[in-house]
Order: structure tokens, then sequence, then C-alpha cells
């Protein structure tokens, strides 16, 4: 128990006396838990971009004028029995016309055309909302069905298909992005954690020799190298916590003005989620660290 | 381990693993060694009556034993040849010779920084030729090695270098802060615990470096051209206080090519040529 506590004390003071050695690890550590956290974020944040497209895209299937109510029911009762679908959205001809009316209550062009074709030129319309982005295509699919793929006049859907194509791509490429980030921060840590280990062992080589000659074993002597490596990775993580909290707190403000409808929920997601998102980190970013930290050790610190 | 208490005082025995105690060896007492004598102040050092291992009681009892040591470094350099010597409990024996002849790999023996090529080295008993790496901090603590360049740790104090030694060897905080002032009085640095080596003299950091091989209560203090770097004046005073030491019953070897010293002490010599004992002498003086 005393020989811990002096490990645990020798330890501290192996950082405080190679204090920019030690601050530089620590800072690329913290930058690579950083990144690790802003993707993290961007996930949550591609989620509420993807639940607010879903929110306002849909699938909007238009049926002949010729089309019975009951044929629209059919279709309408079918689409809700499929598992992609969310809800299905019955607009009757008048009302289609009302709201074309309203859309367009300011452009007299379009409104003295409809008055020109006279009547009601619009059929039932039904709006249907996936389930997820990704389902639209088995929904447009779906709407080929024999029974009533003759009365639907037309979809509208293609716009859409390809905004929602584009937008996971984009994020797609985003993540890879990160992904990259993180492993370069990690690689240059990890460089610096040999090379720092390294170094130290190179400087202290003497006082090692010392430590050796007085009787110090093997373990006295390499423990405080170890338990640094643990120190490094609660440094970094403490550093994350304390830098990502704020910046949150701050951006999901800005987020939910500009999704509107959609409540973000970042703040939420880490405060719901942070025990386990920077307990893994720290354990992660430790493990890797006490690795690298043995690896050198064996190399370069022969005792 | 093997340990003693005797005399209701903290024994600190040459301990090794009983595997390695045969059964022939008897422990052997020396006198009490107190250091109140060295300090102004009456202060209550004692090393202490301890016990020692010797081969036989029919033997004379020995301390260091080197039997036919030869030392061969690569690629066919020979350090040490032939060595045979016994050193008793007390004794201060003045190893000489010139440069390259061996002298400080003979000390290196001793503390098991170099193993011998061939033969045995027996420290109090114990076998260290094939000493195990786990076991060499064991031995290190039980004797005093001291050092032309003090080797003492620049980022600590005099007073924490002196912990140092018995913070590795796990001693309790109560028992360091008790003891490394009494050390400290004995090498009278007790005014300067708090400095940084790199703000004491030679003679003085070659003090913090004897209190520090002596805060074990060692057996042995192994002392490799330790004036090598003072003036007369600290050579002086380093001297008196590894006599002193030595009066006090623990055994001395001192590795030097200082003339003067070794004249001056009339102690044993064992003088070293091309790795071997040309010359082994009690009261003897410097002849090379």
């Amino acid at each position: 128990m005393m020989t811990l506590l002096r490990i645990i004390r020798f330890t501290f003071q192996h950082f405080w006396r190679n204090f920019w050695l030690s601050l530089i690890t620590v800072s690329m550590l913290f930058l690579t838990l950083l990144t690790v956290n802003i993707l993290l974020g961007l996930n949550v944040l591609t989620d509420t971009v993807v639940r607010v497209i879903e929110e306002r895209v849909d699938v909007s299937v238009y049926f002949k004028t010729t089309s019975s109510e009951e044929t629209v029911r059919n279709a309408a009762g079918y689409l809700r029995g499929l598992s992609q679908v969310r809800d299905v959205e019955i607009i009757a001809p008048d009302e289609a016309l009302e709201r074309f009316r309203v859309r367009h209550e300011k452009n007299t062009f379009i409104l003295s055309s409809l008055e020109e074709v006279g009547g009601n030129p619009f059929g039932y319309t039904l709006v249907v909302r996936a389930q997820s982005a990704n389902d639209f295509s088995f929904i447009l699919e779906a709407l080929d069905h024999p029974q009533f793929r003759d009365e639907i006049r037309d979809r509208d859907f293609s716009n859409y298909a390809s905004l929602v194509d584009r937008l996971m791509e984009t994020m797609g490429k985003v993540r890879v992005f990160g992904f990259v980030l993180s492993g370069v921060f990690l690689l240059i840590a990890i460089l610096i954690i040999v090379n720092m280990v390294r170094v130290t062992v190179f400087v202290h080589r003497e006082e090692i020799g010392i430590m050796k000659l007085v009787g110090a074993t093997n373990t006295f002597i390499r423990a405080p190298y170890i338990l640094e490596a643990f120190l490094y990775g609660l440094l970094a993580t403490i550093g994350v916590v304390v830098v990502i909290f704020p910046i949150v707190a701050i951006l999901e403000p800005w987020f939910d003005a500009y999704f509107q409808t959609v409540h973000s929920n970042l703040f939420d997601y880490f405060v719901q989620n942070g025990l386990f998102i920077f307990g893994v980190e720290f354990v992660g970013i430790s493990f890797i660290t006490l690795i690298f930290t043995l690896f050198a050790m064996r190399k370069y610190l022969r005792v | 381990m093997v340990s003693f208490r005797l005399m209701g005082h903290p024994l600190t025995p040459l301990s090794l693993p009983v595997s390695r105690v045969r059964g022939d060896q008897q422990p052997i007492h020396q006198k009490s060694i107190h250091f109140s004598e060295v300090s102004q102040q009456k202060i209550f050092f004692t090393i202490s009556t301890f016990s020692i291992f010797s081969l036989s009681l029919f033997d004379p009892p020995f301390m260091i034993r080197l039997k036919n040591v030869s030392k061969v470094y690569h690629p066919q350099t020979v350090a040490l040849q032939h060595v045979n010597l016994h050193i008793k409990p007390g004794e201060f024996v003045s190893v000489v010779g010139q440069s390259g002849t061996g002298k400080s790999t003979f000390a290196k023996l001793l503390y098991a920084e170099e193993r011998p090529t061939d033969g045995n080295v027996i420290i109090g008993g114990w076998d260290i030729s094939r000493i195990r790496d786990a076991e060499v901090p064991l031995l290190r603590r039980q004797i005093g090695v001291v050092f032309q360049d003090f080797k003492l740790l620049s980022k600590k104090t005099v007073s924490e270098n002196v912990a140092f030694a018995l913070q590795v060897a796990g001693a309790r905080h109560g028992h360091i802060r008790d003891l490394v002032p009494h050390v400290l009085h004995i090498v009278n640095l007790q005014e300067k615990a708090n400095r940084y080596p790199r703000q004491l003299s030679g003679g003085e950091q070659q003090r913090v470096a004897i209190a520090r091989a002596l805060v074990h209560r060692p057996k042995i203090i192994v002392a490799d051209e330790p004036t090598g770097n003072l003036d007369a004046v600290h050579t002086h005073d380093i001297i008196n206080l590894l006599k002193k030491i030595n009066e006090f019953g623990t055994t001395i070897i001192l590795v030097t090519h200082n003339r003067e010293i070794v004249n001056s002490l009339r102690k044993r010599v064992i003088t070293l040529d091309h790795g071997e004992i040309v010359s082994d002498q009690e009261e003897g003086r410097y002849r090379l």
C-alpha cells in the first residue's frame, strides 16, 4: 500500500516535472477524443436532419379524376398495411382544388387557367409518409400494384429522392472524413507517447540507473510510466467533458432554430449517454496509451 | 527472507532468499555502532548489532569472498582473472591499481552490476555469481555504494535523495521521517536538507551520497573513487567519514588510485594489475 502511494506520488511528480511534454500528449489525446465526440454529435445531427426530411418529405400519389373513392380507399388501406409506411392521408378532389387555390392565390395567371379548364381537374390524392427516407423506393414500387396501377395519374417523389440520396452521401463522406481525422489525431498521439517515453527514458536514464543502484525494483521504476498513461487518458477525457457540454449547449438553440419543427436533442444525448460515452472513451484511450507505453518501455527502458 | 531482531532493535542482517542459505552458515554478531560519537549533538543513532552469515564456524568469517573470479568482456577483454580473496567483516580495504586494471569491475561485481564470467562472488554467505535480476534490488538495499560522480537524483532535494533509498525498499513514512534527519546529521548536512544537489559543493554532494548509502544500515559500503572529483580538503573529510563509519563496524571497500589516501589510511591494500591481484597487504601502502 505504501509502495503504491509512493508510485502514485512519483507519477504526479513525473508528470509535473515534464510538464510541457505531458501537456502536448494530453492535448493530442484531447483532440482525438474531441474529434470522436464531434463525430458522435454529427451522427445525432444527421439523424435529426433525416427526421426533418422525413417529416417534410412525402410521396404524393395523384389518382385520375375517374378513379372512385372506393379504389382510393383500397389503395390507402393497402399502403397503411405496409410496415414502411408511417401515415397515409387521403385528399378529396374538392380539398385538393381548395389547397391549390390557396397555394396560388397570388398568381392570377394560374387561377385564370384553372377557370379556363372549368370544373375540378383534380382527382383523389394520397399523401404517403414513410418510416424512413430509405423506404420511399419500396413504397413507389408497391404503388405498381396491378389493382390500382392504372388508376394512378402521377407520383411526385423524384426530387426528394435525389435530395435524400445526396444528403446521405454527404453525411457518409463527412463521417469517413471524421474517422480519418480521428485516426490521424490518434496516430499523432501514439507517436508522441512512444517518443515521449523514449525521450523520458533517455533523459532520465541516469536517474533510472541511480534508482536501480539504491535497490529500486523494476516494478517500482516502470509503474509510474504505466500510471502516467492512465493519467493522460483521464485528463484528456476530463478536458473533453469540460469542453463538449458548453459547446453543445451553445450550439443546440442554433440547430433547433435551423430545423424548426424538430428538436435536435444534442445536449440531451450527451447528458443521457455521457457516462457511457466518456467512460468508453477513457477506457479506450487509456488502453491504447498503455499499450504503446508498454511497447516504448519494452523497447527503450531496459531495467 | 531471513531476518533477525536482536536487543529489541530492528535489525537489518544481510537478508537473502532462504533458498540461498547454506546449512553450515551461522550468524556472526558484530559490535554495536553508535553514530552519536560522530554528531556534536547527542543523537543516538544505532546501526546496531547485526547478523551476517559466514560459510562455516571453522572457516575464518568473511563478509566478501571471491573464489577464482574472472570477468571477460567481449571481445576477449579480460578485466579480472582468477581473483581469490576474502574480506572480513569490519575491514577497511583499499583496492588500488592503474586505470583499466579491473578496479571498477571488481566493485561492480560486489553490487551485481556485473556478473563474473567464471568463479563465485559471495557476499555475507550469499553467492551472487548468478544472482537473478529480481534479487538484485534486495542485494543493493544491503550494500551502500558511493561513486566518484555522486549519482544523486538532481530533481530531488538532499533529504529526498536519502529518503528515496528507503522509499524504494517500502519503508514506512514515519520510519523515513525519523531516520533521514539522523543520517543527514551524521554527514553534517542537516542544515541543507532542502537544497538540491546543484546547490551543494562536490564534497557536500559526496556526503549526501554517503548518507544515502548509510541509510539502509549496510554491512558493506563500496566506494568507487569517491574522492576523484574533490579537492584535498573535501577528500580528507570524506575519507575521515568513511573511516568513522568503518570504526563502527561497517566493511568499507575503497576503490581508488589516490596514493596519499591509501598511504595515510594504513589499512589493508589490494593491488590489481591487468585484472590480477599482485599484492594484498595488511596495513599496506600504494605500490605502483
